[in-house]
Formats: C-alpha cells, sequence, structure tokens
C-alpha cells in the first residue's frame, strides 16, 4: 500500500516537476509534426535569412547585368532604326527628285519627246474628227521646250543615256528569249522580272553618281541599290 | 624625473586625442557639409553631368496638291559641328585590326565628305572654343558619309529642314519658311495652325557613352507633329501654266504674267501660275516682287473683261438685250466733257451690244451701261466679288478698289470698261466663274483641308455661301455672247478659238496708272474664257503686265488657248457636239 501510496505520491510529483516542460514541448511537438524534420528551428531561421541575404544581392546583380545589357541592346537597335529611317528619307527624296515635273519634262525632252499642242479627238458615234491632225512640233506657242520652272531641290535626275542603253539591253535580252522560247506560244514581256533586275543593274552601272537609269516596266532605280 | 616621464607622455597621449578629435571633427564638418548643407547643389551637378535634356524635333506638316502628290515637306538635316578642344589623333579598331589616324587626314576625309575645302575645314577645327558649326544643315547623304567616318570629336545636331521636291512649282502659293524653320510667306505663314508641330522632349540619365543608366527616371514628352494641308491645285496642269507663262512673259518681255485656272461647279482653283516667280527651296534667288502670289495680291485696272459685267448688269436689269443698237464712233465727249476713245481707230460703226463686246467698243459700252444706275452697278459689282478678298484669305490678300459714290464724272463712265476700279486677277476670274455656273459665284477653294496626324480633318479655309448674281436667263444670254466674242471674226477674243470646241471669253487690255493721274504708255493685257459653253467646266484667266512687243490682248489668247487645251485633255472633256448660236453684231 505504501509503496503504492508512495509510488501515486511520487507520480504527481513527477507530474507537478514536468509542468512546467510541458508547454514548450507541446508546441515543439506540434512545430515538429508539421515540418515533419528534427532540427534546431532558429537554426533553420538563421540558415534561410542567411541564405535570402546572399541570394537576393546576387540575383540583383544578375539582373543588373541583364538589364545593362539590355540598354545596350536598346541604344543599338534605336542607332539602327534611326539610319534606317535615314536611308528611307534620302531614297525618299530621291524618289521625290525623280518623280519632279521638272525631271520627267527634262528626261521626255532628251528623249526627243515633243507634246503636241494640236490634240485630234475622234467621235465614235458618227465617225468625226475633231481638230486638225498635225505633227507635233517643238517650237509652237503651245510646247515649251526645255524646263523653264527652277527647281533647286532637283538633285536626283533620270538619265536618257541609261534609259535607252536599258530598253536596248532589254530588247535584245527579249529577242534573245523569243528565239530560245520560239516553240511556246506566249512570250513573257519586256519588263519581265528578270529582265528587270539585269536592266536596272546594266542602268544603275553606267548612270552617273546623282544619274539613275531605267528598271524593267519604266521605273527608275536609284544608283544607292 | 620619475614624476615629469608619465606626465609627458599623459600629455602626449592628450595631444594625440586632442588631434584625432579635431580631425574627427573637421571630417564630421565636411560630411556634413557635404551631406547636408552643400546637398542639394552637389546633387545638381552631379545629376547636370548625368542628365541631358534632348529636344525631339516636331516635324512639319507636307503640304500636297490635290492628288496627294508632296509639294512642301519637312525632312531632317545635320548640322556638323566640332569641339576644336578635343581634336586630337585618334586610334580606331576595325576587323582587329588598330589603325592611327592624325588630325590632318581627319581634316582631308571631312573636307572630301562636305565638299568643301580642306584649309575651310582646317580653320574651323583650331581654337579653344567648345563648338565651332563646320558645315550647316548637311543632308542625309552626307551625314551618313561623314558618320561612316567615324571621327571621335565630329558631332551633330538634328535640324528639320523644309524641302519642294517640285521646287517653283505653286512657289508663289506655297511662300517659304526661314532657316529657323518659320514660316515667312504664303500659305507656309497663312496655313500655319495646320502644319506647324510641337517639339517633344526627353531627358533620362546617362553614363560617358551616352547610354542610358538602367533604372532611372526617364521622361519623355512626345513631339506633336504638324497637320498635312491639302490644296486643289493640280500639279501637272499647274506645271504646264507655269511653263506657258514663263514662255509668254519672255517672248513679250512683259513685268509679269499670271494664269488661273477654275474649276467652275465648284470654284476650285486648279493652277494658279505665275511668272517670274520663287522657288520656295532658294527664296533669295527670286527677286522680292516675285516671292508671292500677285493672283492674290496685285490690283490692277482690269480693263475690257469688265464689259462682259456692265452688259450682263444691263441685261439682268431688262436695260438692254444681246441686239440693243449702239452708233459707236473712234471718239466721244460725255455728260462733263470727258473724253472717251476706243484703243484701235476705226470708222463711227452701227453695232449691237454683241458687236460692241467683240469689237471691245469703249464708246459703244458706255451707251448702253448709262442706262444702269451707277448704285446698281455698283451693286453688281459686289455680287460679282468685286471690292472685298475673297474666302481664300490669302496672306496679304488686296480687296481691290471700287467705289459706292464715283469720285468723279469720268468714272461713272470709265468703270464701265474696266478703269478707275483695280481687282486682283483672283476676283476676276471668280466673276467668269458666276457665269460659267449659271449665275451663281463661289467661293473660290484653295485649301480643301488639313489632317492631323490622328486623322482628324478640319477645314483650312472659310467659305461664302454661294451668290446668285444673275438670273439664270441672263445668264444663258451672257454665255452665248461671249461665245460670239470668239467664234465670231474681226475681233482679238477670235484668236483663243480651240479647234473642236464651244469657247466663250472675252480680251481685255487696261491702260496702267501712272502715279501722276494719268497712264502710262504700257499695258495690262488679258483674256479670260470659258469651256465647253455649252455645259461651262472650266475658267482660265489670264493676265499678263506691262508687254513690251504688243500692247493688245493678241499676247494673251495663245497661253490662254494653250492652257484651257491642256485642261481639256488632262480632264477628258469630249469635244463639243452643238452649234455655237450666231448673235448679230452690227445693224
Amino acid at each position: 500500500m505504501s509503496a503504492a501510496v508512495n509510488l501515486r505520491t511520487v507520480a504527481p510529483r513527477q507530474t507537478s516537476q514536468s509542468q512546467p516542460m510541458r508547454p514548450h514541448l507541446i508546441l515543439v511537438e506540434g512545430f515538429r509534426a508539421a515540418t515533419g524534420r528534427v532540427a534546431n528551428p532558429r537554426l533553420a531561421f538563421f540558415a534561410i535569412v542567411a541564405m535570402g541575404l546572399v541570394a537576393i544581392p546576387l540575383l540583383n546583380l544578375v539582373l543588373n547585368v541583364a538589364t545593362t545589357q539590355g540598354v545596350y541592346q536598346v541604344a543599338s537597335l534605336k542607332n539602327q532604326a534611326k539610319k534606317l529611317s535615314l536611308e528611307s528619307q534620302i531614297l525618299g527624296q530621291q524618289v521625290d527628285s525623280l518623280s519632279s515635273n521638272q525631271n520627267l519634262a527634262n528626261a521626255a525632252k532628251a528623249m526627243g519627246m515633243v507634246s503636241n499642242a494640236n490634240p485630234v479627238f475622234l467621235n465614235v458615234a458618227n465617225a468625226k474628227v475633231y481638230g486638225s491632225p498635225s505633227v507635233a512640233a517643238s517650237s509652237s506657242t503651245s510646247t515649251v521646250s526645255g524646263n523653264l520652272v527652277a527647281n533647286a531641290e532637283l538633285t536626283t535626275h533620270t538619265s536618257p543615256t541609261a534609259i535607252k542603253k536599258a530598253i536596248a539591253a532589254e530588247a535584245a535580252k527579249a529577242t534573245a528569249k523569243a528565239v530560245a522560247v520560239a516553240k511556246v506560244a506566249t512570250l513573257k514581256p519586256a519588263g519581265s522580272t528578270k529582265a528587270s533586275a539585269a536592266s536596272g543593274h546594266v542602268g544603275g552601272a553606267k548612270a552617273t553618281n546623282n544619274s539613275v537609269g531605267l528598271a524593267g516596266g519604266g521605273i527608275p532605280v536609284a544608283v544607292t541599290h | 624625473m620619475n614624476n615629469r616621464t608619465p606626465s609627458l607622455e599623459v600629455l602626449r597621449l592628450r595631444r594625440l586625442i586632442a588631434f584625432t578629435v579635431m580631425v574627427a571633427l573637421i571630417l564630421f564638418g565636411k560630411l556634413v557639409y557635404f551631406q547636408v548643407i552643400a546637398k542639394d547643389s552637389l546633387n545638381k551637378e552631379s545629376l547636370s553631368h548625368r542628365i541631358t535634356p534632348y529636344v525631339i524635333p516636331a516635324m512639319r506638316g507636307n503640304i500636297v496638291d490635290v492628288n496627294g502628290k508632296i509639294l512642301a515637306t519637312t525632312v531632317m538635316s545635320y548640322n556638323v559641328t566640332v569641339d576644336p578642344t578635343l581634336v586630337a589623333p585618334y586610334t580606331r579598331t576595325r576587323n582587329g585590326v588598330t589603325e592611327k589616324f592624325n588630325v590632318g587626314a581627319a581634316t582631308r576625309k571631312l573636307a572630301t565628305a562636305l565638299n568643301m575645302r580642306v584649309g575651310e575645314v582646317a580653320k574651323k577645327l583650331r581654337g579653344t572654343s567648345r563648338y565651332s558649326l563646320v558645315a550647316k544643315q548637311v543632308d542625309g547623304s552626307t551625314y551618313l558619309r561623314i558618320s561612316h567616318l567615324d571621327i571621335p570629336w565630329v558631332y551633330f545636331e538634328n535640324v528639320p529642314h523644309r524641302i519642294y521636291p517640285n521646287g517653283a512649282l505653286a512657289g508663289n502659293l506655297l511662300g517659304f519658311v526661314g532657316s529657323d524653320g518659320n514660316a515667312l510667306e504664303g500659305i507656309e505663314l497663312s496655313a500655319n495652325k495646320c502644319l506647324a508641330g510641337v517639339n517633344g522632349m526627353q531627358t533620362f540619365q546617362h553614363g560617358e557613352d551616352g547610354i542610358k543608366i538602367p533604372g532611372t527616371v526617364d521622361t519623355k514628352v512626345e513631339p506633336k507633329n504638324g497637320g498635312t494641308l491639302r490644296l486643289s491645285i493640280d500639279s501637272d496642269l499647274q506645271y504646264y501654266a507655269q511653263q506657258i507663262m514663263a514662255k509668254q512673259v519672255k517672248s513679250l518681255k512683259a513685268d509679269w504674267g499670271t494664269a488661273i485656272v477654275i474649276e467652275a461647279k465648284t470654284g476650285r482653283i486648279l493652277a494658279a501660275a505665275e511668272a517670274p516667280t520663287v522657288d520656295p527651296n532658294d527664296p533669295g534667288a527670286a527677286p522680292a516682287e516675285a516671292r508671292s502670289a500677285r493672283i492674290f495680291r496685285n490690283m490692277i485696272e482690269p480693263g475690257s473683261t469688265m464689259k462682259a459685267l456692265t452688259a450682263a448688269t444691263a441685261i439682268d436689269t431688262g436695260l438692254a438685250t444681246p441686239l440693243t443698237h449702239v452708233v459707236a464712233p473712234q471718239s466721244t465727249t460725255v455728260a462733263g466733257g470727258f473724253r472717251i476713245s476706243d484703243s484701235h481707230t476705226h470708222p463711227t460703226e452701227h453695232l449691237t451690244l454683241q458687236g460692241v463686246l467683240i469689237e471691245s467698243s469703249n464708246t459703244g459700252i458706255i451707251q448702253v451701261g448709262i442706262k444702269v444706275p451707277y448704285a446698281t452697278r455698283y451693286d453688281y459689282w459686289r455680287k460679282f466679288g468685286l471690292g472685298s478678298a475673297t474666302a481664300v484669305q490669302y496672306q496679304g490678300e488686296a480687296p481691290g478698289v471700287i467705289y459706292q459714290q464715283a469720285p468723279d464724272g469720268a468714272t461713272v463712265y470709265t468703270s464701265m470698261f474696266g478703269q478707275a476700279m483695280q481687282v486682283t486677277p483672283i476676283q476676276a476670274a471668280m466673276a467668269y466663274q458666276t457665269f460659267a455656273n449659271d449665275g451663281v459665284r463661289l467661293a473660290p477653294q484653295l485649301l480643301l483641308g488639313c489632317t492631323a496626324p490622328d486623322g482628324s480633318e478640319s477645314p483650312a479655309q472659310g467659305t461664302i455661301a454661294p451668290t446668285r448674281v444673275l438670273k439664270s436667263s441672263t445668264d444663258k444670254t451672257m454665255l452665248a455672247m461671249l461665245e460670239n466674242d470668239v467664234s465670231q471674226t474681226g475681233g482679238i477674243g477670235s484668236t483663243a478659238r480651240i479647234p473642236g470646241y464651244r469657247i466663250g471669253g472675252k480680251t481685255g487690255t487696261a491702260q496702267i496708272a501712272n502715279g501722276k493721274g494719268g497712264y502710262g504708255y504700257l499695258h495690262a493685257i488679258s483674256f479670260i474664257g470659258i469651256a465647253p459653253i455649252e455645259n461651262p467646266k472650266y475658267v482660265v484667266a489670264i493676265t499678263i503686265f506691262k508687254p513690251r512687243t504688243t500692247s493688245t490682248s493678241i499676247g494673251a489668247t495663245p497661253p490662254f488657248k494653250a492652257i484651257m487645251q491642256q485642261v481639256l485633255r488632262a480632264y477628258r472633256v469630249p469635244p463639243s457636239t452643238t452649234k455655237s448660236p450666231k448673235i448679230p453684231a452690227r445693224w
């Protein structure tokens, strides 16, 4: 009995001794149960913080390097865009210059073209001719030989010589082709893609610095191409 | 002795402490100065090295013709500058090879690229200034050539540059801008609100190499480019008309000439040509009087073209018909003792009002015109659009001069044949547009509209409600009379005939006031015509000022004929199929 008493007395004492420790143990047990690991929680915390302290600047550094690279890439692309827009501007100016009335008039004159001051109309309904048919004369009152309208921006000129050469080259090529494909019923027109590329090159190569020759289909091509 | 040694050490220690404290205090003071007192100014100075505000220039809008062909545009040009203090030999590595360039070689390369003399360029590289302008506003190709040279002390400034790809084509109308890009004359100035843009600005922090520092604030205000202004001008027709006028003015040894083409049913100005005129790319090359639009600014006495208005007024008020009889002597004296004479010598003629127009008789028209009270004639002038600037409101447009009260007795008569009044070439042309549009005058249209970069459209010029000037019946009579003026032989009008088409028109030979109360010996000759008469579509008005090889309008009909022919051909007007009715000219 006494042993039992003793045991009883000891047991509660033991219980009372371990009682203050219990709350800690319960908490840790809970933590342990959640993580499934057995480790010092403080150490884990410090490890995470230390890792963060190292990783964040590293990440920052990597990002910074990447951004810096990007900035240089952006600058280079911007530069490229600027150059391209400049090229487009230069070509646009050449086109404007070539399509100016002054250049067209000069080129037409150089190729021996004369505007006919006496247009003649034919009325199909009554088969009547209006106007007096006559040969176009370069000295008529209503034609002006050569350009009289000033243009300081006329910097790129059509080169009639180059055009003539290009036309001759095209004709020669077309003839050669016609002979070659004589059996084929349909003949490609003179301004076909292949012929145009070749003639554009011929026209451009022979032209002076600020004048242009002819690409197939009659479109002038700038020597800068 | 034993007592002094520690005290010396203590002293030294104290001195050391004092010295350390003092240094610490100085450093602390300096720190306070840098971090607190001078913080703002130092930050500012530091930023100023890293931040440069860049102006992003706005591009001035284009001016295009009726078909969208560019008449004025803005491109980027470049000022080539050098910092002379940095001019020194430099090295460049290309394809792994490092090459050294001396200043002389660089100067020669730069001079070749700029097409300048070497000495001229070398002069601009010397000095102690930090800035030297080597070449102004070079074009894109030159810029590329120089930037390929890759000279470290050569810099560029972007400068928008206005160019007119068609040169003097419509130069009289377009006007021009100054070297600073500000509008100075013509449409450039009057439509500046549509064309001008607003510059943008960009600010960011950059390193030595000019590259943006990542993560720093980048403020950017986008530039607002100008709008596109569309004109009613057909540039091909304008070019043709300018060519013809340049040739005619030269061959007649005249001061100047103008040609206007109006689309009768819309009032659109298809061409407004002048000679001599200005190439807006180089306005300095043209004489001052040729740098603007005489068509809108120059007032001249119109002369006999006004006889058609006098006849129309008399017919519209029921006081005359085309067959009204007059006896026209060579010369006559009117009330008040003023002597009125015809320009050409002729015996006394029995003319109808139609005949008066064909012969362009002054003594004949006054007998018809006097039937209409002066006040009524004044009202009709106003309705025809004389005496006030047009709806185009061209920069510096002249309103013309007509008198509500005749200043003297002579004016009552002379105004019937276009003296003692002043009109601009556009006013005269629009008066004839009335004849070509069933008696209804329209506002001339030159600026068709402004398209902003966002695509929104806005009107670019004022307008007026169409004005009914003549009864429709009167207008039909007038068209027939103007046609007979050309179709009947005898008058100068017959030289304006165009085979295949029914043409109407009236000549004018006006004396020019000499500024001393009289007239000089030179004239202003004109012809205003309409085609085709059966369905009028176009009006062409020619004025040539002070021709020296002829004193009659025989010099004005050839350009009319050439330009009208071109108009009819270009606008695909089929030849007339009806015949001209003949109105007797004599009795």
